[in-house]
């Protein structure tokens, strides 16, 4: 007869397998903990490293500004100056697309008509006041279809005589109005 | 549960049941969790700001070493002639003085003489500029102007002279109206309009980080070049406008 008695007070012994899964569970744990503590410490170093790289970076800063402010005086000057060029560049644009229509107008007066007013009805409108003397209503006609040539080719839209007086000493003194075609113009 | 591992029965209730096997790595388990919430991830996204920080840092520091760079290569002096030449022909304040010294050289260079003016250029800033015929105007971008009206009187040649003369004039002007009326003897009177121009200094000159333009000396070098042949009236220094304010003693 085969008769059994259990040593071990009724508990359970672990089998070789249980054991060696225990063992492997317990390394690789362990395993697990010390590359957890390194990563830690890892990123603890790089943000050290980082901390202080960026109080390099912050000092060169300051020290660059602290440059820079000590040539503010010029820096100053040289910002004004720029925007002031652009200011007189602009303004120069647009008076000598002014001069241009200027030109032009005076241009258009045959011998015996004097142009003595060229102005814009408004500022940048593309609506003129011609005021002038003409020496006979035969220049003044001359005049007035040398403007009529202008609207046959385009430049201008519209032009409206305003008024027409004989001054004492013969002279016709006159007054138009002309609308012209500044696309035309640009074009031009 | 039972099965078949390591060469052997494998029952993860027995092994369950055996707690001092498991201590170890339940306590790591633990530990880990506990301070990846804790310190872990914290940490790490303190460290992805700080990358973030010293990479927006590192590109501050490129531009204002750039700029430091830029304006220690600079020429002062030359850097100082430009900005008079500047401000000669497009002050920083009102110019009313300038502008009267430089009519007035103008005319005695055109023979011609100016028998009345008229200007109202304001009394304080720009916009309270309300006494006078015409209100004085700020133009959008920092361009100012008032008016300004003479009489002349002289040969249409001289007149002539002295039109021609004010393209070339410090401080700017642009005609806005001529009227001639020929009189007898060669002698015409002609009543010009003019706008002055100035323009008030800007509030600021930007941050200290932002880049500063110095290709605009070379873009409009012809330019300055025209400018520094303007003629000024004798006896005007040009001033250096205040950043923040314009001048109220300016008159």
């Amino acid at each position: 007869m085969d008769v059994r008695i259990d040593l071990t007070g009724g508990k359970k012994r672990l089998t070789l397998a249980e054991l060696k899964f225990a063992k492997l569970l317990r390394l690789g744990m362990g395993v697990l903990l010390a590359v957890y503590i390194g990563l830690m410490v890892g990123i603890a170093a790089y943000r050290l490293v980082l901390t202080r790289n960026e109080q390099v970076v912050i000092d060169q800063i300051a020290r660059r500004e602290r440059e820079i402010q000590d040539k503010l005086p010029l820096e100053t000057r040289l910002v004004f100056a720029d925007k002031k060029l652009d200011l007189i560049d602009d303004l120069f644009r647009e008076k000598a697309t002014e001069k241009v229509l200027l030109d032009f107008f005076y241009g258009l007066a045959p011998t015996g008509v004097s142009l003595t007013d060229v102005s814009f009805a408004e500022k940048g409108d593309e609506k003129f006041v011609l005021a002038g003397e003409a020496e006979s209503v035969f220049s003044f006609g001359t005049f007035i279809n040398t403007l009529e040539e202008a609207i046959g080719q385009g430049l201008f839209v519209e032009v409206e005589l305003s008024s027409m007086k004989r001054e004492a000493n013969g002279r016709y003194r006159f007054s138009l109005s002309v609308l012209i075609d500044i696309a035309e113009f640009e074009e031009g | 549960m039972e099965f078949k591992m390591f060469g052997g029965d494998f029952a993860i209730k027995d092994l369950v049941g055996k707690r001092r096997y498991l201590v170890f790595p339940l306590l790591s388990v633990a530990v880990i969790w506990i301070s990846l919430m804790l310190v872990f991830i914290p940490q790490t996204k303190q460290v992805l700001e700080l990358r973030e920080d010293l990479e927006t840092d590192q590109e501050r520091l490129e531009r204002v070493t750039r700029k430091a760079t830029v304006l220690g290569g600079l020429d002062e002096a030359s850097t100082n002639s430009i900005f008079e030449v500047v401000e000669r022909v497009l002050p920083s304040q009102k110019p009313a003085f300038s502008v009267l010294a430089s009519l007035r050289d103008l005319s005695v260079e055109s023979d011609v003489s100016v028998s009345k003016f008229d200007f109202s250029p304001g009394s304080l800033a720009t916009e309270s500029a309300k006494k006078g015929k015409k209100k004085a105007q700020v133009r959008l971008g920092g361009l100012a102007s008032f008016p300004m009206e003479l009489n002349l009187t002289g040969s249409v040649e001289g007149i002539n002279r002295f039109l021609q003369g004010l393209d070339a004039m410090a401080p700017l002007v642009s005609v806005e109206d001529i009227s001639l009326d020929l009189k007898g003897g060669g002698i015409s009177e002609g009543a010009v309009s003019l706008n002055v121009y100035y323009s008030l200094p800007p509030q600021d000159i930007g941050r200290v980080s932002d880049p500063i333009r110095v290709d605009f000396i070379e873009k409009y070098a012809d330019l300055l070049e025209l400018l520094a042949t303007f003629n000024v009236g004798e006896g005007f220094v040009p001033g250096v406008g205040r950043a923040d304010k314009e001048d109220l003693f300016g008159f």
